[in-house]
């Protein structure tokens, strides 16, 4: 599952308190800049998309639920 | 070309042109160094190119030219090798590891420093391209670029709304100016600052893709930090081997100084050989640059005589603030040792 798979990501890259899917992300100051460029890399590479420039809008990254249904908007190539 | 071979040359080259030490850097093929051999590179990997830049060091050139060509190599040649088109790589990447066009790369701003969130420059969207204004400075080959690497706001959020341009510099709109900064240490590396004014650019002058620029500029400091104070460490090296003799408290002193530049040097080829790309890494070239400004503020305090002029130690103090002050440095390693508040990165 994506969420899932996504919070056990940036629990790697933020170490501290669990984060789910829920939790804010840039308005709580859990990613900094360059957090954020990783976790863009790491959804590109993982998922194998190109992000476009309308997805890189802050909102589409407050939250794992956000990021995980921008993911999904995306044709996600089947492994 | 052997290394060798460009030291005998240098008495010619230096006769012929105005930036003698970057042509020498150029016709030892610094800039091929790393670059694929598609592009006329020769392919190497970071743990050999360490090898090739402490030989550099070697040759008895200012110091300074070796910010002027890291800042060439590794902030606008790499990034283009790396997130450019196919047509950006074939129409630049020869011209570039030739040294016969010079790059540029622009990211600080009046009032933001190499903060990138405050960064003001924009790029506006209009049809086939973009509009740029703004102002960047202490930009290292700003007076001679060819090619402005240039990383402009295109969007709010401060790591996704930024994007990296190419613009060549006979682009109506961009100027660049005379040098602004003529500073010890820093004699044959010219600084300015270049300025958009309704500067208007193709869509093919974004470089990788529209919001990537934080990604290109952090990947370009990543290499340009690991990399820059190398040659120096050669160049420390090779003085501290030349020294005459010396007994007592010298002895000691330059022992130290040899001792730390090794260190120092062990640490940018270990750093080399285990590169990768990404945030999980980024802080290892803060310790390679660290470590070296460090070592080389050291070694010029031992080497210096008090009958020649002190390049050497005025170059180590402006190698403590270029490519990110040695407080950014400390910034980066507080980072990733969890010693900043989540809430206030």
């Amino acid at each position: 599952m994506i969420e899932q798979a996504l919070c056990r990501f940036l629990e790697g890259l933020v170490p501290g308190d669990p984060i789910d899917e829920h939790s804010s992300l840039i308005d709580g100051g859990l990613l900094d800049s360059v957090a954020l460029v990783e976790l863009v890399d790491h959804i590109e590479i993982t998922y194998s998309i190109a992000l476009e420039n309308s997805d890189l809008d802050a909102d589409n990254f407050e939250s794992v639920q956000r990021i995980a249904s921008m993911i999904r908007r995306h044709d996600i190539p089947t492994p | 070309m052997t290394i060798e071979a460009v030291a005998d040359l240098l008495p010619q080259l230096a006769q012929r042109h105005t930036r003698p030490d970057w042509d020498r850097l150029a016709m030892a093929d610094m800039f091929r160094l790393p670059l694929a051999p598609r592009y006329g590179g020769l392919g190497l990997a970071p743990g050999i190119v360490v090898e090739h830049l402490l030989q550099l060091g070697r040759l008895g050139l200012d110091p300074s030219v070796f910010l002027a060509a890291s800042a060439h190599l590794w902030a606008v040649q790499y990034p283009i090798e790396h997130f450019g088109s196919e047509m950006q790589r074939s129409s630049l990447l020869p011209a570039l590891a030739s040294g016969a066009l010079v790059g540029a790369h622009a990211v600080t701003e009046p009032d933001a420093g190499s903060d990138v969130s405050g960064m003001r420059t924009s790029a506006r969207p209009v049809a086939n391209g973009y509009v740029i204004n703004g102002r960047k400075t202490f930009v290292t080959n700003g007076p001679d670029a060819d090619l402005v690497l240039l990383i402009a706001r295109t969007g709010p959020n401060a790591a996704l709304g930024l994007t990296a341009f190419l613009v060549d510099r006979a682009t109506p709109g961009l100027e660049l100016t005379k040098p602004t900064l003529v500073a010890g240490g820093l004699s044959v590396a010219p600084i300015g600052d270049v300025v958009f004014d309704d500067c208007h650019v193709g869509s093919d002058a974004v470089l990788g893709r529209p919001g990537q620029g934080l990604r290109i500029f952090l990947a370009a400091m990543q290499v340009e930090r690991l990399f820059i104070l190398v040659p120096a460490l050669g160049a420390a090296l090779a003085r501290l081997e030349a020294g005459a003799s010396t007994a007592g408290t010298a002895r000691n002193g330059k022992t130290e100084a040899l001792t730390d530049v090794l260190v120092a040097t062990l640490t940018a080829r270990r750093a080399a050989a285990e590169f990768t790309f990404g945030t999980s890494s980024y802080w290892r070239s803060s310790v390679v640059k660290l470590s070296a400004s460090r070592a080389l503020s050291v070694a010029a305090r031992h080497t210096t005589g008090l009958d020649e002029p002190p390049d050497a130690l005025m170059h180590a103090q402006a190698a403590a603030i270029y490519s990110g002050t040695t407080n950014v440095h400390r910034d980066v390693l507080a980072r990733q040792l969890g010693l900043v508040d989540r809430g206030h990165r």
